[in-house]
């Protein structure tokens, strides 16, 4: 019954500490200029705009008033998401299934340089209870290690080892935020920021911008080269209390992942995903999610890791553009793993381009302790 | 395009301060609304949240923190934020979960404590730019009284005119036991009340309220296991101008920037609606309207932006009673905004009133005959709009 969907461009910019005087306004303009330009397009052809933007990180009460206009909000419709960066993709991608639109740009961005991050986290906390715990995404990360730890004892090297991986393959993306190679000794020697996490087990904070085009059956004929068609999705929000879960497994992204694969027809993701776009939280994130993604029992994640299946050159590739703790525009950094998914499948991926990329998984998490989920299954 | 019909209404009685807490508020609003669809949160599959600037509730992405306040926690969940008009866009977010096939039924709620939310202006303040806009000082009122400045110069409507559409609203809240400002008041009643930035007067302006709306919709295979009488979703438009209001000039009005005091996203998005309702003449096809209208000057360019009158008419034809509720045009039965404003639910709410109208259940203020209505929303600085066209069988 649904009309088929395809991401068939992507746009970013290079993620950075910061872009200095470059206004978000205009960082979200040139880089939709950009992105039409370099594909002879027009805004006049787009037929609507969906942006995920957050009024507390981009600082101001209902920001999509100032940054609609230079993602091409003026004269067409615009819908504005503040739960989750990626599901400004969802929609925009229900949109073209229902018929409604047939070219739909959709955007996020991050301007951290510019946000006070961690009052934002204190007021995302209710102000009854956890306002006052100092509840953060670094300790909401923290809490899912130390369960993790408690549960399953893994080896504390092997999950290092993840932010090894991905800072490794961050070295071929250009548009990653931190690009340089850590070893396990940094690692090991790297301060503990909020126990059992170390600093270079959790996410830098970046400045960017991302910018996607999802096209009907119809209007992604006018693209050359392959297209990344949305062959499933599913997302879902847990309970806010993270004492009422149990934080060695990611319940909201079972959830999305159950509903995605089951509209994508898979049933075993290892031998069914080429590879993978996690958004990791921290290091213990990115290895709960291998099993909350099905890619291994519960307290298997170490063997992935170190049997080599994850990295690289592995069976089931996770994270090659270097991921989260490579380049974190906070707000939009799950939207950025769909584009870095489509971007493989569309063989745009550059140096950092898999030999075998036809079917990818994205996966975004957000809220404290991965409290929403997100997958996103394309293919070619 | 899979049909989508609204199956279930459930709405607060609004109020200025509640004693309870956000929380107690969402409970509320989703317990009403599947009781009225005779229900459960198990039948949902989904949840659309409207949520305009986080600062009115005082917890920044509070969509994470009342997902299981509803029983929702598991379910598929997304938060619309397009300021005023978020109510409405959220309907339209839940529309397209079901017309894609994603969903079968999903459930769309929104609720606000603007009467708690410290100075509702001082945040709006916020919504502009910081360096230029913040200091003059910019709020919505004074926004939209230099709205209502222009639309008095070019068409020659007064301050009377606006006292109109103040005693209409009124007198229509008086029908509606959820309306919050239920009192009656008259012409020289709003022209005596204060000022509050010439030429709004408090009785032109809409009160701080406290409320939730929520609706459920379904896809039309489902339609028949609730008991109640669809409200189908004929169309739905949405468009924007821009942001900056100076460049609202009017100069060539049938270009992207308007006039400040016309809306011409409002005009684009009720024809796409009507366009995908098959509606050729709104004046003949539309019998009752929802319009937001948060001050009454607005509603005064709405009925035209919208083509329920010619350009310049409205205030005319206000004048002979037109809009009334027994009139040949009603606009706002329930008594609109003016009456009743808790942000996040306010547009919703112009979608409830108008499946409440063609399906016969609008109580007091119903409409006689109404088959077909128009619900609009506003949002961000007069640069947001929604529509939405429901019809009954």
């Amino acid at each position: 019954m649904s009309l088929r969907v395809a991401v068939v461009g992507v746009e970013q910019t290079p993620y950075k500490q910061q872009y200095g005087t470059v206004m978000l306004e205009e960082l979200i303009f040139t880089t939709i200029k950009s992105f039409l330009d370099r594909n002879g397009l027009s805004m006049k052809e787009i037929d609507n705009v969906v942006i995920a933007s957050s009024d507390m990180t981009d600082g101001r009460a209902i920001s999509s008033m100032v940054t609609g206009g230079p993602a091409g909000s003026v004269n067409r419709d615009m819908l504005n998401l503040s739960s989750s960066a990626e599901h400004a993709f969802l929609l925009g991608a229900m949109q073209i299934m229902s018929g409604q639109y047939g070219l739909t740009l959709v955007a996020s961005w991050s301007k951290t340089s510019e946000s006070p991050v961690s009052a934002v986290d204190r007021l995302a906390c209710e102000p009854y209870f956890t306002r006052g715990v100092g509840l953060s995404t670094t300790t909401g990360a923290a809490l899912e290690a130390a369960a993790y730890m408690a549960k399953h004892s893994p080896d504390r090297d092997s999950i290092m080892k993840i932010a090894v991986k991905n800072r490794e393959n961050a070295l071929k993306n250009p548009f990653a935020h931190l690009r340089e190679r850590v070893d396990l000794g940094q690692l090991q020697a790297s301060p503990v920021v909020s126990w059992p996490l170390r600093e270079a087990e959790l996410p830098p904070l970046s400045d960017g911008v991302c910018v996607m085009l999802l096209a009907s059956e119809k209007q992604a004929e006018r693209f050359a080269g392959p297209k990344a068609w949305i062959k499933g999705m599913g997302w879902a929000t847990d309970t806010f209390w993270n004492g009422d879960r149990d934080l060695t497994v990611i319940r909201s992204l079972e959830i999305a992942a159950a509903q995605a694969y089951k509209r994508a027809g898979i049933t075993n993701p290892l031998e069914q995903i080429d590879f993978a776009e996690l958004q990791e939280t921290s290091t213990f994130n990115e290895a709960i999610q291998y099993e909350s993604l099905g890619f291994c029992e519960a307290g298997e994640s170490v063997r992935l890791i170190e049997d080599g299946l994850v990295w690289r050159d592995g069976k089931l590739p996770v994270n090659v553009s270097g991921g989260t703790l490579s380049a974190n525009p906070a707000f939009c950094s799950g939207f950025v793993r769909i584009a870095e998914t489509a971007l493989q499948v569309m063989e745009q991926a550059g140096e950092r381009q898999l030999a075998k990329a036809d079917v990818g998984l994205a996966s975004s998490v957000s809220g404290f302790a991965s409290q929403s989920g997100t997958v996103v299954i394309l293919s070619k | 395009m899979r049909e989508v019909a609204i199956v279930g209404i459930g709405q607060t009685k609004h109020s200025g301060k509640r004693d309870d807490t956000f929380q107690d508020l969402i409970m509320e609003t989703t317990r009403l609304v599947l009781e009225d669809a005779q229900t459960t949160i198990d039948k949902i599959d989904a949840v659309v949240f409207s949520m305009a600037p986080d600062a009115l509730i005082g917890t920044v992405h509070a969509e994470r923190w009342i997902a299981d306040t509803m029983g929702a926690q598991g379910k598929p969940c997304m938060r619309v934020n397009t300021g005023g008009v978020s109510g409405l866009s959220a309907v339209q977010v839940a529309y397209y979960h079901i017309a894609s096939g994603m969903f079968d039924t999903v459930l769309v709620i929104g609720a606000d404590r603007v009467g708690e939310s410290g100075d509702a202006q001082t945040i709006l303040n916020r919504i502009w730019d910081p360096i230029y806009e913040r200091a003059l000082p910019l709020n919505t009122i004074t926004m939209l009284a230099m709205s209502a400045i222009r639309f008095m110069e070019k068409y020659g409507a007064t301050e009377e005119h606006m006292a109109l559409v103040s005693v209409k609203s009124h007198n229509n809240a008086m029908l509606n036991p959820n309306a919050h400002i239920r009192k009656r008041v008259t012409v020289e009643d709003v022209l005596k009340s204060r000022m509050i930035a010439y030429p709004i007067k408090l009785l032109d302006s809409c009160p701080k309220t406290s409320g939730g709306c929520a609706l459920i919709l379904t896809a039309k295979d489902n339609v028949k296991s609730f008991p109640n009488k669809p409200a189908w979703i004929r169309g739905i438009g949405h468009s924007s101008e821009t942001y900056w209001m100076g460049d609202r000039l009017g100069l060539k009005l049938d270009n992207e920037h308007g006039d400040h005091a016309d809306s011409i996203a409002l005009t684009r998005a009720a024809w796409q609606a009507y366009k995908a309702a098959g509606i050729k003449d709104p004046r003949r096809e539309i019998d009752v309207a929802e319009l937001y209208a948060p001050f009454s000057n607005i509603e005064l360019h709405a009925v035209q932006d919208v083509g329920l009158c010619d350009y310049g008419e409205a205030h005319k034809l206000l004048e002979k009673g037109w809009f009334d509720i027994d009139g040949e045009m009603p606009v706002n039965p329930s008594g609109g905004v003016l009456c009743a404003n808790p942000i996040a639910a306010t547009a919703m709410i112009r979608v409830a009133e108008a499946a409440l109208q063609v399906t016969g259940r609008a109580g007091g203020h119903q409409v006689e005959k109404a088959k077909r209505a128009l619900a609009t929303g506003i949002g961000g600085d007069h640069q947001f709009f929604g529509a939405v066209v429901v019809e009954a069988d």
